[in-house]
């Protein structure tokens, strides 16, 4: 069954063959784990958002149009149950103290960044992230964490290169806006 | 080379796509322009950390069999206990007959809106927007004697239709394009509106832009609309007033949206759906996916089991109005629905993937913002509900 395509795997699932399932939860863990744990920044939650996205996307797979791609479709399901769970959790607010306060406590140190304030960059990158509205947010996780090319991007997002290549731009931008206090620091003083 | 160019190409150059003869000249434009050399440097530090940061990471060792385990649990009928129970069928039909009238005509006259035209679009056959599940049979109730039920579902034209205005560009300042576009209307059963003139709802685009998305609608207790856009990682906050027919006002070019991104109320997830309480707390409305999907209601002062009222549930939204006399709730594809509880109706009113939603005080008109297609922002919609 290993060399079977997603899509052949999925019909499986759907003829009631819960291995063929398991083989997909194994082809995808890493990528809905990464995206989870990268979203979230908590490894327990992190675990608990992927195998709650693989949950949702066997009761939906009845819905899945077999003539499409599996990745995106499963990609979209994994994504916005991870940002279902954590605006439940009021995870998703980033307000613009949080980066001036960050801001302040990197200009008052002039030891080199320590991996806490590393840290705090992170977070703060991760909540902008998760702010970005998905079409944005969507080329940049899938070309960072996944290192797919533009081509691939395209692919998976069914979408024409151009349209990636502008998005990628339009998302970094919007980024370098939100975290321009904190990026260029160096060159500001 | 103007900056903006200078700023594509910097965004190439980020991910290995420029040539040599490109990155001559933006090496040329950079020696002499200090805000561009700012942006590469940021734009360079940006994205070593999002390269730093957005890592592949292993999951633990037992992840597979942990979903395959938490799957087997799921798909015992034990996980949901009250609302797996079948409603009484009996009951229903003897409910169903009372309302008779009123089911044909939703059964006929009920339709989905296609926003990209103003004519509404007939519905499909998989996915009705009726809300029976067993037609009562009723020779009373002759489908001839009824031109809604001829088979053939009626085109509304809406009258006094608004011309069509130009869509409003964002520019570099954070514009909030106003539109409002009468959508077209869906027929009412009689006994939805009452002794109210309004026969129909009334579908209108408020707001919409080809770059923003339009969020968090709330309600105004002068009957006008906040709002918000995200520009640039930044919200806008804006006010409409549908009635002045003046343009949106930007309160606020810097907010902060609010936690929360509708007024749904005791708002709870168990059974792998969501249930909310009417704000009166008679009602207990539940939409559900898996083997019970659709919308449920329960009444809290009758021993009665919940009754299944339509086939559509299981989104994430529910939102009862104040009057506690309608709910609105969304299907796994977040297309709205209406409920009228006392009289056991349920209606399709957008297809779209719904986001927030909500009511105006005197619960008659609805405010929403949803988007047609997976590409397309949110835009901000209304609804006057009888």
């Amino acid at each position: 069954m290993q060399h079977l395509t997603d899509e052949q795997l999925v019909a499986l699932c759907l003829e009631g063959k819960k291995e063929a399932f398991n083989l997909i939860v194994e082809r995808y863990q890493k990528q809905a784990f990464s995206l989870a744990y990268r979203l979230g920044g908590d490894y327990d939650e992190a675990r608990d958002m992927a195998q709650e996205a693989f949950i949702k996307v066997y009761s939906e797979l009845s819905r899945f149009d077999c003539q499409r791609r599996f990745f995106p479709w499963f990609y979209r399901i994994a994504q916005n149950t991870c940002i279902n769970f954590l605006n439940k959790k009021g995870k998703i607010s980033t307000s613009v103290d949080d980066i001036e306060a960050f801001s302040d406590t990197l200009a008052a140190e002039n030891t080199p960044e320590t991996a806490i304030l590393q840290d705090e960059a992170k977070d703060i990158l991760r909540k902008a992230l998760l702010e970005l509205p998905e079409q944005f947010r969507d080329p940049l996780i899938l070309k960072y964490l996944q290192g797919y090319s533009y081509r691939e991007i395209a692919q998976a997002l069914d979408l024409p290169e151009s349209t990636i290549e502008t998005r990628l731009y339009r998302g970094r931008q919007m980024l370098q806006k939100k975290l321009a206090p904190i990026l260029g620091k160096e060159a500001k003083r | 080379m103007s900056c903006e160019k200078s700023k594509n190409l910097i965004n190439r150059l980020i991910d290995g796509l420029l040539s040599d003869d490109e990155q001559a000249e933006l090496r040329e434009h950079i020696a002499s322009c200090p805000q561009c050399a700012l942006y590469l440097r940021e734009a360079k530090e940006l994205d070593a950390l999002l390269s730093q940061h957005l890592k592949m990471v292993s999951p633990p060792d037992d992840f597979v069999s942990g979903v395959m385990a938490k799957l087997a649990q799921a798909e015992k009928p034990a996980e949901i206990v009250e609302f797996s129970s079948a409603p009484k069928k009996q009951n229903l039909l003897w409910r169903m007959a009372s309302i008779a009238a009123a089911l044909a005509l939703v059964v006929g006259g009920a339709m989905w809106y296609n926003g990209q035209t103003d004519v509404p679009k007939v519905p499909v056959a998989d996915n009705p927007p009726s809300v029976v599940e067993q037609q009562p049979e009723n020779p009373a109730e002759d489908p001839s004697d009824n031109p809604l039920q001829s088979g053939e579902t009626p085109v509304i034209e809406p009258e006094n239709k608004k011309p069509k205005q130009p869509e409003q560009k964002i520019g570099q300042a954070p514009i909030a394009a106003a539109q409002e576009e009468q959508y077209g209307q869906v027929e009412l059963p009689k006994v939805a509106y009452g002794s109210y003139n309004n026969t129909a709802f009334i579908v209108n685009r408020l707001a919409v832009s080809e770059e923003v998305d339009v969020l968090a609608p709330e309600a105004q207790a002068d009957g006008s609309v906040q709002y918000y856009t995200n520009y640039s990682g930044e919200y806008q906050l804006w006010q409409y007033d549908a009635n002045s027919g003046e343009e949106p006002q930007l309160l606020s070019a810097q907010a902060d949206l609010p936690e929360t991104s509708s007024d749904t109320t005791e708002y709870n997830e168990c059974f792998g759906g969501n249930v909310a309480f009417s704000p009166d707390k008679t009602l207990l409305a539940g939409s559900f996916g898996g083997d019970n999907k659709g919308f449920w209601l329960s009444d809290r002062s009758s021993v009665d089991k919940p009754e299944k009222l339509y086939t559509a549930g299981g989104g994430k939204l529910i939102s009862w109005a104040c009057d506690s006399g309608k709910v609105v709730f969304t299907d796994e594809s977040e297309n709205l629905y209406v409920a009228f509880p006392a009289e056991k109706l349920a209606v399709g009113l957008f297809e779209g993937e719904v986001a927030s939603i909500s009511w105006s005080d005197d619960s008659k008109i609805l405010f929403f913002t949803a988007k047609k297609a997976a590409d397309d922002y949110y835009a901000l919609y209304s609804i006057i509900l009888p």
